[in-house]
């Protein structure tokens, strides 16, 4: 991507499905793929689509999620941005803000990783491991942002610079 | 020679294919690992689990060269998988070499994750 381009982005505003969530996925990996040639950002950002929108899936009350992919002109190389919205519960939220707050706490987003894993077995005891999973493997950093009922997962990666 | 007394797992658009040589133990999976509901492959893997102690083998090998991808759900029952295997005596514990394909990046970052839980244990071939 040119260093004076504008910002490339797609958004999507759907129903989403669990069968959805693979399908969309592969288009994140290829439109990243497509705009940065770098298969390994677009495998990152991916993996940071599929995991929101399963939180997206699982708890949206109305049925609907919204999904904004980015790539914005910047030095030393160009920022990706991903943004999934959906609306919720407050019983979620709640839950939300914990989970980021615990996040929070540990500045280094992979010993956080490794330490929900190595938590006593069973997924309840490792409630967020998707969203960590995010941050250490996709080295995508995480925001969340409330706005009444409607939660707003935000988040930003650059691309490595060639060696 | 014992047989392996464990059939393919098939659902939600993945397959789990077992095979016992008489000396080691090979897991193929293919398709994608987005589980909704990870009790039954999480139950799938304690049983293979169960399996490779009774047969007594010392490596069993993932193959992961066709898998697509792997969601956290899933990925958690593999999780669940080493900590058993971690829990057993060492005259129990066995090697657990996982291949994995470069055209999926996503899995050279999940199994380094996934090794840095038991370094002894875990192995990974690309």
């Amino acid at each position: 991507m040119a260093k004076d381009e504008t910002t490339v982005y797609v958004e999507l505003r759907f129903s989403p499905s669990w069968a959805l969530i693979s399908d969309v996925r592969r288009f994140v990996d290829v439109f990243f793929r497509r705009t940065l040639e770098d298969s390994d950002a677009a495998s990152r950002v991916a993996l940071a689509a599929h995991e929101l929108l399963e939180n997206a899936t699982k708890y949206s009350v109305d049925g609907e999620a919204r999904l904004r992919l980015e790539v914005e002109p910047a030095e030393p190389t160009p920022r990706l941005s991903i943004h999934v919205s959906n609306r919720t519960n407050p019983d979620e939220i709640e839950r939300l803000e914990k989970r980021f707050a615990a996040m929070t706490e540990e500045p280094d987003a992979f010993r956080y990783y490794q330490q929900l894993l190595r938590s006593a077995r069973g997924r309840r005891d490792r409630a967020g491991l998707g969203l960590a999973r995010i941050q250490a493997e996709a080295d995508v950093a995480l925001s969340l942002e409330v706005e009444g009922d409607i939660v707003h997962i935000r988040g930003r990666t650059q691309l490595e610079e060639p060696s | 020679m014992s047989e392996l007394q464990l059939e393919a797992f098939v659902d939600e658009g993945l397959n789990l294919t077992p095979a016992y040589d008489g000396s080691e133990v090979t897991l193929t999976l293919t398709g994608s690992a987005t589980v909704y509901h990870p009790e039954s492959l999480r139950s799938y893997l304690q049983t293979l689990h169960a399996e490779n102690k009774r047969l007594g083998v010392k490596r069993v090998v993932v193959d992961l060269r066709e898998l697509e991808f792997m969601n956290s759900a899933g990925f958690s029952t593999f999780i669940d998988w080493l900590v058993t295997l971690q829990e057993e005596p060492e005259t129990s514990q066995y090697m657990v070499c996982y291949r994995s394909n470069a055209e999926y990046p996503w899995q050279r970052r999940s199994l380094h994750a996934l090794q840095c839980l038991a370094v002894d244990l875990v192995t990974i071939e690309s």
